[in-house]
């Protein structure tokens, strides 16, 4: 055995709730991912178990992500969802009756969304326990993130903020799991020395850089990006490993790119009589992605060939094969180089396994059974295992960096979204301002307190105030402006937040409350009920 | 806009779509700049008619030519998925009323100064807009300007913005990687007295080279001891007590990590799309499509820590080279030339490019052209004379980079 391989599955979405429509587009976004991939990667983990196969996973459910698989509305929405998918699966069966290739995959189509209802249903609707037991189990590292994914260097001049972030995720993470965190996935791999204070104070023992961020550490690492290095404060940083990631992320030679796979774009939402689609849109009167795709990428020209399900497995399982020669084969390199066996880290978002690429499940459970049945070479591990195994490691202190694009903070901080930023200051002031005038909320409203009491009423809006803070400092909201798919939206998002934000600190510092419009707030943004405030001070 | 077609199979669907090719087969490198996304397609009422149309002509493939010249027409998009991608285009936004605007600016006067990579700078100041009117009214320049030192103020200036007189943001290119900054925003009064108006907190550039200080400390971490009770461990670390690496061992890793940042190509949570899409965002330079633009010019500087040991020469030496950087911004669908080289555009319409600067007189010029055929263009001279005292080599310099006309120009 020559090395260890840290699969990393980043599994991240904003958090979108909108009790106030009864549908809303945006929502679809959990329920695409679901779909396509939170449930078929439960299905795969549970079909190892079932084969008695015992790979090392690692997951990241990040604290807006669990928030919304935990919530009743969501899940009530999404069971709506998928049984209108469902629907909608059965009565292309019966259009495509007479249309071979498309009545296969309709069938196919159909037997999937109502085992994807299965599982879900199976496990009671609460995916985030179903990952937590895989956890117990042993299957699985379940790691946590900052607090609503927010973009940490560039909030790193507001260390209240940070701490904030923090905290509350790893609070959040004990009300799921039931257990500390060990790992944090630094939102956008996006590190900055000034973190180490809070990682510290969370006992958060590793996190993952991007490659040049371990590369352009000081001192230089001895061993590259092949094993971790620890920070000054004995955490561990480990760094991406570009080979693994290009093979699968890379505008060259990527796999998801393979013209057998599943377009992504031909949905029949887009494609159909807009009656007939109509109630299965996700938004009330748009067109929208409804999952049944019937066409494969085939090439660069707009004419699309027919989804061919066969050939697009054969195409995961050749494909999950390259990928395991080829990480053997950069094992034996290494282990004519470095004089201790390497580790690679091979991080992606999970959303890319199902929903972008429509077969990653189908290569992962191909890459992993291989791994584990058909090979020596590597082991596959989990950060954690591996600094319990390997407890002595060079310390030298990781470059600031990130795995967006150009690698630093462009793709957060530029034309399109720098307006954000200014406000973002100024509210994260205020909110520490506020924090530190009203230090005396207990956290816990004292027993027999009315819940309209001015005392309660004020402990509610400061929290609620945290709240909103932390929903404008999302690292989504300047990505999707720059990257243009949903800009609307997240420019009201921002600006909702931050409006809210500022009417909550004008009133309590004017110590004038609005009950009424608390409670209207407080019922459509509720993300982390306990949020401790004081952690702004 | 065209309308999704009716029928599902026989008729091709054109989405509406006015971004730049998407193509997921690889080995199509565009330099398309992916522009602003094209309105969503409007509200399903709108296409009944369409449809019936549609579906009148059920049946038939119309033939693309035919179809040409109605409106630019644009491939849909296609390949995996791109991240919150909801469809072709980015959608209608749902809800209804719009709330109170954000407030313009707060007057807090402060000055916010954010490392944005090794060698941007963001540049905030809060003044609302009376107050920035007031203050360039004082100016001499009728506007105010920022300067960027290094370390603390009092230190020689490193750069200074003139800025737009109703800016109230601005990107800073700097020259140092790996350096503290601080900045200060004023303006000059007449006879060039400097007021300063606001000075910021400092802001640190991220490194973009590999380390050359070489030492080795390692550290034993238990997993079961809380790290706050860890903290003076990993700091004391042991010196290395590993025997000297191999020179071959050292050579072959050094390899591994030249490649490592040679093939850099930021894959991540970027959209695969965006990927496959081409270049487009990255800094323009004269490098060659195939390889992947460098990290803000350390190609060399890689290569130096490990492989320079070994060349240096004995004795005290100095080895140097000089770059010229252009840089600016202009309207995101505008086409730039500079130095007669058309140069792209990032999606928010900024945009660089290096030259080599031999010694020799340079002229430059730069040109915008608007979509609808304005104008704007600059002329920037530079000189560069190299004086010797003792012998002086030249620093290794990217070999892509050329002069900015072609040949000497003495």
């Amino acid at each position: 055995m020559s090395g260890y391989l840290a699969l990393i599955l980043h599994a991240h979405l904003p958090f979108v709730r909108h009790p106030e429509h009864e549908r809303f587009l945006e929502e679809n976004w959990l329920f695409e991912a679901i779909t396509e991939t939170y449930v078929p990667l439960l299905q795969l983990l549970e079909g190892w178990q079932r084969d008695g196969l015992q790979p090392r996973l690692t997951l990241t459910l990040t604290p807006t992500l669990c928030s919304m698989l935990r919530d009743h509305l969501l899940q009530g929405r999404y069971e709506r969802h998928l049984n209108e998918l469902i629907e909608l699966a059965e009565k292309e069966v019966h259009r495509t009756l007479w249309e071979k290739p498309f009545h296969e995959l309709a069938v196919f189509y159909h037997s999937r969304f109502g085992a994807v209802r299965d599982t879900y249903t199976a496990c009671g609707r609460d995916l985030v326990g179903a990952f937590g037991k895989f956890q117990e189990l042993g299957y699985l590292e379940i790691i946590t993130s900052a607090a609503t994914h927010a973009l940490l260097p560039l909030l790193a001049d507001h260390p209240p903020s940070l701490r904030a972030q923090i905290l509350v995720a790893r609070d959040h993470y004990r009300s799921c799991f039931g257990r500390e965190p060990r790992g944090i996935w630094l939102p956008e791999c996006a590190y900055v020395e000034s973190l180490e204070d809070v990682l510290q104070e969370a006992n958060l023992r590793w996190f993952v850089t991007d490659t040049h961020g371990l590369l352009h550490a000081r001192p230089r690492p001895r061993y590259a990006t092949f094993a971790p290095i620890f920070t000054p404060n004995g955490i561990a940083a480990f760094g991406r490993d570009p080979d693994s990631a290009r093979q699968v992320w890379s505008r060259h030679a990527g796999y998801p790119g393979d013209p057998r796979y599943r377009d992504f774009y031909r949905d029949i939402g887009f494609d159909l009589d807009a009656d007939y689609v109509k109630p299965h849109l996700p938004a009330p009167d748009q067109r929208g992605f409804t999952g049944i795709k019937y066409y494969r990428i085939t090439g660069s020209s707009p004419d699309k060939e027919v989804y061919d399900r066969q050939a697009a497995i054969r195409a995961a399982d050749e494909h999950a094969g390259h990928f395991l020669e080829a990480r053997a084969a950069q094992f034996r390199r290494l282990a004519e180089i470095l004089d201790r066996p390497p580790i690679l880290v091979a991080p992606y978002d999970a959303e890319l396994f199902g929903h972008w690429w429509y077969e990653g499940p189908e290569f992962l459970d191909f890459f992993v059974r291989k791994a584990c049945c058909d090979q020596k070479v590597f082991e596959l591990i989990t950060p954690e295992d591996f600094l319990r195994r390997h407890p002595t490691h060079q310390v030298a202190t990781p470059a600031a960096s990130s795995w967006g694009e150009d690698g630093y903070w462009r793709v957060w901080l530029n034309e399109k979204n720098e307006w954000i930023y200014p406000h973002l200051r100024v509210a994260q002031d205020r909110m520490t301002e506020l924090a530190r005038r009203f230090p005396c909320g207990a956290g816990v409203s004292p027993a027999g307190t009315e819940a309209s009491s001015p005392r309660f009423l004020q402990e509610r809006a400061l929290k609620q105030a945290a709240r909103e803070l932390l929903l404008a400092q999302a690292s989504d909201w300047p990505f999707i402006l720059r990257t243009g798919t949903s800009p609307d939206y997240a420019r009201k998002r921002v600006k909702e937040h931050l409006l809210r934000f500022t009417r909550l600190y004008e009133q309590l510092i004017a110590a004038q409350l609005d009950p009424e419009w608390l409670k209207q707030v407080e019922w459509r943004d509720n993300l982390f009920p306990d949020v401790d405030y004081r952690y702004w001070t | 806009m065209r309308k999704p077609r009716a029928k599902a199979s026989s008729i091709p669907v054109e989405s509406a779509q006015t971004a730049s090719p998407v193509v997921a087969a690889p080995a199509k490198e565009s330099e398309a700049v992916p522009s602003e996304q094209a309105k969503a397609p409007a509200s399903l009422e709108a296409e009944r008619p369409r449809e019936k149309l549609a579906q009148a002509e059920a049946g038939l493939g119309i033939p693309q030519i035919l179809l040409e010249g109605d409106e630019p027409f644009s491939p849909p998009m296609t390949g995996p998925g791109q991240k919150y991608a909801l469809g072709p285009t980015a959608p209608v936004g749902q809800s209804g009323h719009d709330e109170a605007a954000l407030p313009e600016a707060y007057g807090t006067g402060k000055l916010l100064l954010a490392a944005r990579d090794p060698h941007w700078l963001y540049a905030h100041w809060d003044l609302t807009p009376q107050q920035q009117r007031r203050y360039n009214a004082l100016s001499a320049d009728r506007h105010l300007v920022v300067r960027v030192v290094p370390g603390t103020i009092g230190a020689r200036p490193v750069t200074e913005v003139h800025v737009h007189p109703e800016s109230r943001h601005w990107f800073i290119h700097t020259d140092r990687a790996e350096t503290r900054y601080v900045a200060e925003l004023g303006y000059y009064r007449p006879g060039r007295q400097w007021v300063t108006i606001a000075t910021s907190a400092p802001a640190v550039t991220p490194p973009d080279t590999v380390s050359t200080d070489q030492t080795v400390r390692f550290a034993t971490i238990p997993a079961q001891v809380r790290l706050t009770h860890l903290a003076a461990l990993a700091k004391q670390g042991v010196p290395a007590d590993l025997p000297p690496p191999e020179a071959a061992r050292e050579r072959a890793l050094a390899e591994l990590v030249t490649l490592h940042l040679l093939r850099q190509e930021w894959e991540s949570s970027a959209e695969i799309a965006e990927l496959v899409r081409g270049r487009g965002e990255q800094e323009v330079s004269a490098a060659q499509p195939a390889l992947p633009a460098p990290l803000g010019g350390e190609l060399e500087n890689v290569s130096s820590p490990i492989a320079a040991a070994e060349q240096r020469p004995k004795g005290f030496w100095l080895n140097l080279n000089a770059e010229l950087v252009i840089y600016g911004a202009t309207e995101p669908n505008a086409s730039v030339t500079i130095g007669g080289r058309p140069v792209s555009l990032r999606p928010d319409g900024t945009f660089s490019y290096r030259f080599s600067l031999p010694d020799g007189d340079h002229t430059v010029t730069v040109s915008a052209m608007s979509v609808e055929g304005e104008l704007r263009q600059a002329e920037l001279g530079f000189s560069r004379r190299t004086e010797h005292r003792g012998e002086v080599g030249a620093a290794p310099q990217d070999p892509s980079l050329k002069p900015p006309l072609p040949g000497d120009s003495r």
